[in-house]
C-alpha cells in the first residue's frame, strides 16, 4: 500500500519533533527531513491502491488526495525553509507533519463519518501551533476558542453525514431533511473556513497564530473538510432540496457575502497577517458555491478551486511572512516602496494576484466562472463574477504602497542583491554563513518557488483537472428522488 | 429498548452531569470518563467487546492526561483544581437535558430513516444539551474543555442513533478522537499553568488589540434617545500595547520605546533628583525596534 510510507513518515517525524522540541537543531533536521521524505513518499503514492484494515474497511489512495498531500508537503517544507530564514517557530514542522498525516488518512478513507472523525482530532491538535513557551492569556484564549469552533464544525458535519446517510444510501427519508442535513454540512465547511458571518475567529487566530501556520490552521484543514463534505454529498444529483430552493440561496448569499466582504476586510486592514486572512475569507466564498449545487459533476471545480486555493494561500502567507521579517514591520502604512526594495517579492505578488484570480483561458479563471454559473443564473452570475474580482482591490492597494517612496523601514531593509561570502574552513560552515547573510534573497527565492507552484496549479499543470474528475464517483442510482 | 441500554445511558448522562456539575477537577475528570468511555454502550447491536474496551480505556487514559496536566500546577486545591460550577446549579441542566432526551427519543431519525436506537439519539440529544452550557458560557479551559469532550461524545452517540452502530475502525477512531481533544486541552492547561498563567480564558482586558474590520467602542445616538456607549467589553483597548507591536506605526512604536526607556530611567535615578542623562520622550530614533514575533531562543544556529 503506497499510501503507508507518507502517513508513518508524517506521523513519525511528526513525534519525533514534538519530542526533541527542546533540542532545536534536531527537531530543525528532523521537521526539515521528514517533509523532504514525506514528498518523496507523496510522489510514489499510486491512486488505486487499496488497504484492508479489520473487517472490509479500507484505505483508498486517490489521485486527488495524493496531490492533496503532495502540495501539502512540498509547500510544507518550502514554509519551513521560508522560517528557518525569517522568524522560526518551533512547533511548525511538527504541526505540519501531524496535520498532512491526518489529511491523508482523512481523504484516503472511504467512510465519510470516519474520515471526518479524523480530521477533527487532527484540526485540534495542530490548533497547538500556536502555543510555546512564552504563549500569553490571550493566546490560550484564541487556541481554546480555536479548538472549540474545530470541534464544533466537525461534529455538526459530522452528525449531519450520519443523519443524511440513510437518503444517500436509498433507504429513503424525507427530503426536507435531507436538505436540511445538506445546509448543516455547508454551514460546517462556512465556519472552518471563517466564511461571512463566521469571519470573526480568523481575525483573532491571526493575531495569534505564526504567520506560516496559517495556511495549515485556515486553508489546509478547512480545504481538506470540504473534500470531505463534496465526496459526502456527491450522492445526489439534486440541488439542495430545503423547500424552494431556501438553502441554495441561503448558501449563495453566504458566498455573496465572502466574497464582497471578504475583499473589503482584506482591503481595509493595516496589517498583512489580517490581509492574508480575509483573503481567504474571500475565496472561501467560491467554495460555498461549489457546495451550492449537488452531484459529483457540479463538484468538480469546486474541487479543482481547493487545490488553487491551498497553493495560493500557502504563498500568500509566506510571502506575507517574508515582507514582515525583510522591512521589520506588518504595518501596511511603513511598507511605502516595498516593490522597489525588493522587485523579486513584487513578482511574487503578482504571481500569487494571478494564480487566485487567473486571465481568461487560465484553470484558475475558468473554475471560477464554471463555480458561479453552477450555483446561479441571470444578472446574480455577474455580480459573483465582481465579487470575485473584488480581490483586485486589496492585491492593488498592496502593490500601489509598494510603488511609492520609500520609507524609513524599507529602506533601511537588505535588498534582494545577494552578498558574496568568504570561504570558511569547512564547506558546511561556509554554505551556513552564505545562508545567514543572504537570508532576505533566499527569503524571496523561496517564496518565489511557491508562487511558480500556485500559478502552475492554477493553470492546470501537476495533474489537477485528471485527480478531480478522477475523484467524483459515478452518480449514485440510489439517490435521493428516485 | 433494552434495560442494559437504559442503563448504560443513564450512567452516561450521570457522568455528564457530574463533569459539568463537580467544582473539583478530579470529579469531572472522573464524570468525563463515565460519560465518553460507556457511551460505546447505547447502540443496538452493541459493539463487539474489543471495542468497547477500546472506547474505555482510551477514555480512562484522556481523563488522565487531563489531571496529569492540572497537577503540574502543584498541590490539590490550588486554582487550577477548582472550577467553577454552572451558573445555575446541576438541577437546571438535569431537567433540560431530560427535556431534550425526551424529544429526541421522540423523534428520532428526524425525518431520515435511523438504522439506530431512539435511546441513542436521545441520550445524544440530552448529552449535547449538558455540554452546550460549558461549551459556550464556560469561563475557564477546563469547563470549556468537558463540554468539548462531552460534545464529541454526545455526537457518537447521535451518530449511532442516525446511522446505527458504528464499525470497529469508527470504534477505534473514536476513542483516538477522544485522546486527542482530551490530550489537547490537556496540552493547552500544561502550557497555560507553565508560562504563569490561571486557566481563566475571561479577557481581563476589554480588547487586546484593535481589530480594524470592526470599529467598536463607538458612542452612538439614536433619534429620540440619550447617548450610549456600547458595552464596556466590547471597548478597544485604550492604547497601543507593546506586545501589539506588529500592528502598530513606526511613529508609534518609537514613541513607545522611547516611553519605556524613559520610565526605566527615571524609576533608576535617584526620588527627587532629575537624571540628566534620561532621554525625553519622543527622541532619539536610534531606538531599539523589536522585529514582530521574533523568538530568539528558538533561533537555530
Amino acid at each position: 500500500m503506497s499510501l503507508l510510507p507518507f502517513l508513518l513518515i508524517c506521523l513519525a517525524a511528526g513525534c519525533a519533533g514534538l519530542a526533541l522540541r527542546r533540542q532545536p537543531r534536531l527537531m530543525i533536521a528532523i521537521g526539515l527531513g521528514g517533509l523532504l521524505l514525506a514528498t518523496f513518499a507523496a510522489i510514489v503514492i499510486s491512486p488505486g491502491d487499496v488497504l484492508r484494515l479489520g473487517s472490509g474497511e479500507v484505505l483508498v489512495a486517490t489521485g486527488y488526495g495524493r496531490l492533496f498531500v503532495l502540495l501539502g508537503s512540498g509547500s510544507g517544507l518550502v514554509l519551513c525553509l521560508v522560517a528557518l530564514s525569517t522568524t522560526w517557530q518551533s512547533n511548525l514542522p511538527s504541526a505540519l507533519l501531524l496535520g498532512l498525516a491526518g489529511i491523508g488518512l482523512g481523504l484516503a478513507l472511504p467512510d465519510p463519518l470516519v474520515a471526518l472523525l479524523v480530521l477533527l482530532g487532527t484540526a485540534a491538535v495542530a490548533a497547538l501551533v500556536c502555543l510555546d513557551a512564552s504563549a500569553t492569556a490571550a493566546d490560550v484564549r484564541v487556541v481554546v476558542r480555536q479548538v472549540r469552533l474545530v470541534v464544533l464544525a466537525g461534529l455538526l458535519a459530522f452528525v449531519a453525514v450520519a443523519w443524511a446517510a440513510p437518503a444517500l444510501s436509498g433507504i429513503g427519508s424525507d427530503p426536507a431533511a435531507f436538505g436540511l442535513a445538506d445546509l448543516a454540512i455547508v454551514l460546517a465547511v462556512g465556519i472552518r473556513f471563517g466564511a461571512i458571518p463566521f469571519h470573526r475567529p480568523v481575525g483573532q487566530l491571526t493575531n495569534t497564530a505564526p504567520s506560516l501556520a496559517i495556511p495549515l490552521l485556515l486553508v489546509w484543514g478547512p480545504a481538506a473538510l470540504a473534500v470531505v463534505a463534496l465526496g459526502a454529498t456527491d450522492g445526489s444529483v439534486l440541488p439542495l432540496l430545503v423547500p424552494d430552493g431556501l438553502g441554495q440561496a441561503l448558501i449563495v448569499m453566504a458566498a455573496m457575502a465572502s466574497l464582497f466582504f471578504g475583499a473589503v476586510g482584506a482591503w481595509l486592514q493595516d496589517d498583512l497577517e489580517h490581509v492574508v486572512g480575509y483573503s481567504i475569507v474571500q475565496d472561501a466564498g467560491f467554495v460555498l458555491l461549489g457546495l451550492a449545487v449537488g452531484g459529483p459533476l457540479a463538484h468538480q471545480p469546486a474541487r479543482l478551486w481547493l487545490l488553487i486555493l491551498i497553493a495560493a494561500k500557502t504563498a500568500f502567507a509566506a510571502w506575507a511572512t517574508v515582507v514582515q521579517a525583510r522591512f521589520r514591520t506588518g504595518r501596511l502604512p511603513d511598507l511605502r516602496g516595498w516593490a522597489r526594495r525588493s522587485p523579486l517579492l513584487a513578482i511574487g505578488l503578482a504571481g500569487i494576484a494571478l494564480a487566485t484570480i487567473g486571465v481568461p483561458g487560465l484553470l484558475a479563471w475558468s473554475v471560477r466562472t464554471a463555480l458561479v454559473q453552477g450555483a446561479t443564473g441571470g444578472p446574480l452570475q455577474v455580480v459573483l463574477v465582481i465579487g470575485g474580482l473584488a480581490s483586485l482591490a486589496y492585491y492593488g492597494r498592496l502593490a500601489l504602497i509598494g510603488a511609492g517612496r520609500q520609507g524609513v523601514l524599507v529602506g533601511a531593509a537588505p535588498t534582494d542583491r545577494p552578498v558574496a561570502v568568504a570561504r570558511a574552513d569547512s564547506a558546511l560552515r561556509t554554505v551556513r554563513t552564505g545562508w545567514f547573510t543572504n537570508r532576505a534573497p533566499i527569503a524571496a527565492g523561496l517564496v518565489l518557488v511557491l508562487v511558480a507552484v500556485s500559478v502552475l496549479v492554477s493553470a492546470g499543470g501537476l495533474g489537477g483537472p485528471a485527480a478531480a474528475q478522477a475523484a467524483a464517483p459515478e452518480p449514485s442510482p440510489a439517490a435521493i428522488g428516485q | 429498548m433494552s434495560p442494559f441500554q437504559l442503563g448504560a445511558a443513564l450512567v452516561v448522562l450521570a457522568g455528564g452531569l457530574l463533569a459539568i456539575s463537580a467544582r473539583d477537577s478530579r470529579w469531572v475528570a472522573a464524570g468525563l470518563v463515565a460519560a465518553v468511555g460507556l457511551a460505546s454502550l447505547v447502540a443496538d447491536p452493541l459493539p463487539t467487546a474489543l471495542a468497547v474496551a477500546i472506547r474505555a480505556v482510551a477514555a480512562v487514559l484522556g481523563g488522565y492526561v487531563l489531571v496529569l496536566a492540572l497537577r503540574c500546577d502543584g498541590a490539590a486545591g490550588s486554582r487550577a483544581w477548582q472550577a467553577g460550577g454552572p451558573p445555575l446549579g446541576p438541577v437546571t441542566p438535569a431537567l433540560a437535558a431530560l427535556a431534550a432526551g425526551l424529544v429526541g427519543y421522540m423523534a428520532s431519525g428526524a425525518g431520515s430513516a435511523a438504522a439506530g436506537p431512539a435511546l441513542a439519539t436521545g441520550a445524544g440529544l440530552a448529552l449535547a444539551t449538558l455540554a452546550i452550557g460549558p461549551l459556550l458560557l464556560g469561563r475557564d479551559i477546563v469547563r470549556i474543555g468537558t463540554g468539548v469532550a462531552l460534545l464529541v461524545t454526545a455526537a457518537e452517540l447521535l451518530r449511532a442513533g442516525l446511522a446505527g452502530t458504528p464499525g470497529a475502525l469508527e470504534q477505534a477512531v473514536t476513542a483516538g478522537l477522544s485522546v486527542a481533544v482530551l490530550g489537547t486541552l490537556a496540552a493547552i492547561v500544561g502550557l497555560a499553568l507553565r508560562a504563569g498563567l490561571d486557566l481563566s480564558v475571561e479577557p481581563d482586558l476589554p480588547r487586546d488589540t484593535l481589530f480594524e474590520a470592526h470599529p467598536l467602542g463607538v458612542v452612538t445616538q439614536r433619534a429620540g434617545r440619550s447617548l450610549r456607549r456600547a458595552p464596556r467589553a466590547a471597548r478597544p483597548a485604550p492604547g497601543p500595547r507593546r506586545d501589539a507591536a506588529h500592528q502598530l506605526t513606526l511613529e508609534e512604536r518609537l514613541r513607545l520605546a522611547m516611553a519605556a526607556d524613559a520610565a526605566e530611567d527615571q524609576v533608576a535615578a535617584t526620588p527627587g533628583e532629575p537624571d540628566a542623562s534620561a532621554p525625553a520622550a519622543g527622541a532619539g530614533p536610534e531606538a531599539p525596534l523589536e522585529p514582530p514575533r521574533a523568538d530568539p531562543g528558538d533561533a537555530p544556529g
